[in-house]
């Protein structure tokens, strides 16, 4: 049975997959990031390109 | 909470351990069923390029790759939904959740999360035409095929196959912001390819069904009524795939291929239906099922490389 008497205590393998979770997580937030941005600027070029032509 | 909740919540904890996740991102990624996905990629691709009109190219790779996200989801959530019959068929017991890597909620989640995600990223990269039409293809998946079809009748995988053509009428949907009769001949080609596709692979697999109590044709009518229907739909199949050359948007080199390619489903379908031993039917299906996977890919990547030739040759005109 898990020890929890000071809170629960992960196993090294437990943190190891808790940290592979955490860095996937953080390179597909910030791969959003940038593809809102890349949207952003490709739709706003495309309406100047519209309001000049 | 206070420290005294605190303390019941931890009691509590103690009586059974809190669920620790154990599932890497690998885990979370098989959960989108990848070679799904590739072929998603791959339709919705020629679709996109078909069409007569096209969108930047990073919107463009942006939405196919929201395409199969969306793809992707749906997978999740039909692992999430079929994870008691997966844990019974040999093929599926190793998938994350029956496996023990992860919990069913978190693939919910996890599928929730992607399936909106998509759509809105579709929604506003592309337009709302096409996220409309990757949402329904989710919906349908989940809801029609899993929930509701693949349990209760024979011809589960006839009408849930309209999911799995739906890509390439997404695609076309994000190049016009309509769905043009191109696309629905797309759709028509993959919806009367996947019977024959799935059940060869039935066929081959129908302990594995059974034991899941899944009613997959050759466990409700029988393997011999399977080996006809396979044959029928090959049959329908075969001048269907001719339609790009006939409407046009597919050249003689592509309706050649189709030919070719056709015949060799045909050839395949007929020595299945034709087997009396059932040993030699199984491999006749696993041929069959290698076959028709190189079948929709050839077809497909024909219609791709036309178009891209035609294109290339279009701007070294200017």
């Amino acid at each position: 049975m898990r020890e929890v008497k000071n809170g629960v205590i992960l196993s090294e393998e437990e943190k190891r997959r808790r940290r592979q979770r955490s860095l996937a997580l953080a390179l597909v937030l910030g791969a959003l990031v940038l593809l809102f941005y890349v949207i952003s600027i490709i739709k706003q070029g495309a309406a100047l390109n519209a309001l000049h032509s | 909470m206070t420290l005294a909740t605190d303390a019941i919540v931890e009691k509590g904890r103690s009586e059974t351990g809190p669920e620790i996740s154990l599932a890497t991102p690998g885990d979370f990624f098989a959960l989108l069923k990848p070679r799904v996905m590739s072929l998603v990629v791959f339709t919705a691709l020629t679709g996109l390029m078909l069409a007569p009109s096209h969108p930047h190219p990073v919107i463009a790779v942006i939405s196919i790759v929201a395409i199969a996200v969306g793809a992707g989801a749906a997978g999740c959530l039909n692992m999430w939904w079929d994870a008691d019959i997966d844990a019974l068929m040999s093929r599926t017991r190793n998938r994350p959740i029956p496996a023990g890597r992860m919990t069913r909620e978190a693939a919910l989640g996890f599928g929730l999360v992607m399936a909106t995600g998509s759509v809105i990223t579709l929604g506003l990269a592309a337009n709302w035409v096409a996220a409309s039409l990757l949402a329904f293809t989710i919906f349908f998946y989940i809801t029609i095929y899993s929930m509701w079809l693949k349990r209760s009748t024979p011809q589960n995988i006839v009408i849930g196959g309209a999911a799995g053509a739906l890509p390439p009428v997404i695609g076309c949907a994000v190049a016009t912001g309509q769905v043009t009769l191109d696309a629905a001949i797309m759709f028509a080609i993959i919806f009367l390819w996947t019977p024959p596709h799935s059940w060869a692979l039935a066929l081959f697999r129908s302990d594995d069904y059974a034991r899941a109590k899944v009613p997959m044709l050759p466990v409700a009518a029988g393997r011999r009524a399977t080996r006809a229907q396979i044959l029928v739909y090959t049959l329908l199949l075969v001048p269907v795939a001719l339609g790009p050359t006939v409407f046009g948007f597919g050249g003689l080199g592509y309706g050649l291929v189709a030919l070719l390619m056709g015949a060799g489903m045909l050839q395949l379908a007929l020595k299945l239906h034709r087997q009396r031993d059932e040993k030699a039917a199984d491999l006749a299906a696993k041929r069959l099922f290698g076959f028709s996977i190189l079948y929709l890919t050839t077809l497909f990547g024909v219609l791709l490389l036309e178009r891209i030739v035609a294109l290339v040759l279009a701007q070294g005109e200017w």
